[in-house]
């Protein structure tokens, strides 16, 4: 992607986000519907916000690591409800990855046509349940997955079974038989599927890659969802703490704005250390990152700073909470939005001990 | 053909620096390094570095090469930096080369340009920096030691305090009283003074690990030619100010920190550590190693953006805050590793030129001294309270 393409690109995005965006009206569980999302989601895969995360060889516009993180800082910041992270980033650069079985697949993915969702028993909280999903036993693919994000809506599953180390990359139609979606609302305003699989068997499923093709891509799926969820972290980040400053400026107590109290204004320099350094790690890393091998190369980096992310988030979101006072506890403001989405990326591969214990295991 | 260090990529600059590292750096100078328990080294061995760095022309990276630097590029001085931290080259002290030298390329008359800048290089005069005083800490501004302009002549009168490496320096940078108004944007100025001038008296403050650092500097009808005056007469606070972002913002801290961390690491997971403490550590190094990475990826990114930067001052109080609270927690992991063992006063083992017996002591076993010495790191040159509300005020806008 050259600059032109890349200026236009996000003058879409803003002019998108600005004018026909607002998270009051698309969060589920409130006044929208599944529609409205679904609607968006084809509108922006039409204005080419889906094709340009994908290579050339594969009809896209060959965006990089820090496109996708700037495209996520905006998601943050303006707290869009959207399938887009785990269909096109997630499941796309899988289907992506796997040479010619996922191109049709692909295509109609890019343009909209279609959403998918991974089913990966690796983001779990717990231990529990059977890991392994072997295809060659008629039947004997069962696993209970859990809450996974937009599972009632997408068209297709994508499912990672592993057998003794060897993955598989199986195609499951959403609405097969072997397949249960019990319909939630998320508390980020998406919606979440808590997603059985029962006797699947080879009938049900086509198998579309075996072996270390699936294993490397499903890692590098895994890499470029963190980024996509730390810089969606670093956008709602900067919100709060713009919020933050501009409320207390205009608060009073005590017969002055509460921004004169340096308690107050030390707790916001430290959100600012760390929404900073968030944010330029974040930065420094997807700098870096052009190709899929790449993100492999920067595994550890992109693991410190999902680590970085669910510590220093946690800070902010906790200080311009208590910087707001009660006004911070109302479904009125954006701010506990941000939180609560916040909180969803925290926990999104399992939670933060899981993200650090994944670091420790690696070294070890 | 030699490589040109200025043009070359940053690859062979890299490796051009390593190679003349190996080659030039002594043993005994290495030693000297890991030993050191602040940001001071031995003085005898941080000098011997100087005097080899000046040789080849690399005393100074940062300063332009028609004043005897090397005229790097912001990447190049942090890779030289990089590398020399990875040899464990001693760390020169920042009083001369990092912090005056650029106020004198900034705002020296040409005499004092030419006269002072080798000098610095060669490591001829060794300056301190006459900045807080007994009653002017944290609220610098309120400095009392007086000068009063008398002939050809300033008359000084004051003390100043925490004055780093005084006992080893023949000369000092101050900011002294020259106007009478409260506000120190017109009142203040930056003077040059010869420590063997009549009238001064330089006192050393013993630490609490037994050494001495910091010391106390008294001057009484000190005469200072008005030649010595760097800056216009009562503009000192804006020589300040800028000198003040060199001290905080020019030390790059990932570069030490990395190295560490790394340290700490190898050694927590050496036999010395049993096995439940070193597992019980590892979070707390991830999570360090995280802010450390973070921290390298902030500086390396001001480090390329300082030019036309406006808040490059307040930024420099981000990495100084940063960088000084994330040393204080490697010291705290240090110690914790350590037991009972690191709790031994150190007497011979951390002076590199000492050749009379001593127990065998790497970096580390100095942890104690590190900790403790570090306490002070987020106090000196703006505590980290002030940096806050450097941060609140100039980046806020609070």
């Amino acid at each position: 992607m050259n600059s032109e393409e890349r200026d236009l690109l996000f003058a879409s995005v803003d002019k998108y986000l600005t004018h026909s965006y607002n998270y009051y009206d698309f969060r589920l569980g409130g006044s929208a519907s599944s529609e409205n999302v679904m609607k968006m989601y084809k509108e922006t895969c039409d204005l080419g916000w889906s094709a340009f995360v994908f290579s050339e060889e594969v009809g896209g516009f060959g965006g990089a690591a820090i496109d996708i993180a700037e495209l996520f800082e905006k998601f943050g910041s303006y707290r869009v409800v959207t399938p887009y992270l785990e269909s096109q980033i997630t499941a796309g650069t899988i289907l992506s990855g796997i040479g010619e079985t996922g191109d049709a697949l692909l295509d109609e993915l890019i343009a909209g046509n279609i959403t998918l969702c991974v089913l990966d028993n690796s983001d779990r909280y717990s231990d529990t349940g059977p890991t392994a999903l072997n295809p060659d036993t008629l039947g004997g693919l069962t696993c209970d997955y859990g809450a996974v994000p937009w599972a009632p809506v997408v068209d297709k599953l994508l499912v990672i079974a592993s057998d003794n180390g060897k993955d598989t990359l199986l195609l499951v139609d959403r609405q097969s038989p072997c397949v249960s979606v019990e319909c939630r609302v998320g508390v980020d305003g998406a919606l979440v599927g808590k997603v059985k699989v029962h006797d699947l068997g080879k009938d049900d499923c086509e198998i579309l890659a075996e072996g270390s093709v699936v294993s490397d891509i499903r890692k590098v799926a895994c890499l470029k969802t963190s980024i996509a969820l730390c810089a969606e972290a670093v956008g709602a980040m900067e919100s709060m703490l713009r919020q933050t400053v501009e409320y207390t400026k205009t608060r009073k107590q005590f017969g002055q704005s509460i921004s004169n109290f340096q308690v107050l204004q030390h707790m916001m320099a430290d959100m600012f250390i760390a929404q900073a350094t968030s944010r330029e790690m974040l930065k420094g890393i997807a700098s870096a990152i052009f190709a899929d091998s790449d993100y492999l190369a920067y595994e550890r980096e992109i693991m410190l700073l999902k680590h970085k992310i669910n510590k220093e988030s946690k800070f902010v979101r906790h200080s311009a909470m208590q910087c707001h006072g009660g006004i911070a506890t109302t479904d009125e403001l954006m701010l506990g939005h941000y939180l609560k989405r916040l909180v969803v990326i925290d926990n999104y591969f399992g939670g933060p001990h899981l993200d650090m214990d994944r670091i420790i295991r690696k070294a070890a | 053909m030699k490589t040109d260090l200025n043009t070359c990529d940053l690859r062979t600059f890299r490796t051009e620096i390593e190679r003349f590292v190996s080659v030039n750096l002594p043993p005994s100078l290495q030693q000297a390094s890991r030993l050191a328990t602040s940001v001071f080294c031995d003085f005898r061995a941080m000098m011997e570095w100087q005097k080899l760095l000046h040789y080849n022309g690399m005393a100074a990276p940062a300063w332009p090469s028609e004043f005897g630097g090397c005229g790097w590029d912001p990447e190049r001085i942090l890779i030289f930096r990089e590398v020399c931290a990875s040899f464990d080259a001693p760390q020169l002290t920042s009083m001369g080369i990092q912090m005056l030298g650029p106020i004198l390329i900034s705002y020296g008359t040409n005499a004092q340009k030419s006269e002072l800048l080798p000098r610095i290089l060669s490591g001829e005069d060794f300056w301190c920096q006459g900045y807080s005083e007994p009653s002017a800490g944290s609220d610098l501004g309120a400095l009392s030691t007086k000068a009063e302009r008398q002939g050809d002549f300033y008359v000084v009168n004051g003390s100043k305090i925490w004055t780093s490496l005084a006992q080893h320096s023949n000369k000092i940078f101050c900011l002294v009283r020259s106007a009478k108004e409260k506000r120190p944007n017109n009142s203040i100025s930056f003077l040059l003074i010869d420590l063997d001038t009549p009238g001064v008296e330089v006192r050393p403050i013993v630490s609490l690990d037994g050494a001495v650092e910091q010391c106390e500097v008294f001057f009484t009808d000190v005469k200072v030619p008005v030649e010595n005056i760097v800056g216009d007469e009562n503009d000192g606070w804006k020589v300040a100010l800028s000198l003040l972002e060199h001290e905080r913002g020019g030390a790059s801290y990932y570069v030490g920190l990395r190295r560490k961390l790394e340290l700490i690491k190898e050694y927590s997971e050496s036999s010395l550590v049993s096995r439940i403490v070193s597992e019980r550590c590892k979070d707390e190094l991830l999570d360090i190693e995280a802010d450390v990475l973070s921290l390298t990826y902030l500086e390396r990114g001001i480090a390329k953006s300082t030019e036309g930067d406006s808040r490059i001052g307040a930024l420099s109080s981000l990495t100084k805050l940063i960088g000084t609270e994330l040393g204080q927690r490697l010291d705290e992991v240090s110690l914790s590793l350590r037991g009972r063992d690191a709790l031994v006063v150190m007497e011979h083992e951390l002076d590199p030129y000492y050749a009379g017996e001593k127990s065998a002591c790497d970096k580390d076993a100095a942890a104690f001294n590190s900790y403790i010495n570090n306490r002070a790191s987020t106090i000196y040159g703006g505590t980290a309270q002030i940096q806050r509300n450097i941060i609140a005020k100039k980046i806020l806008m609070l």
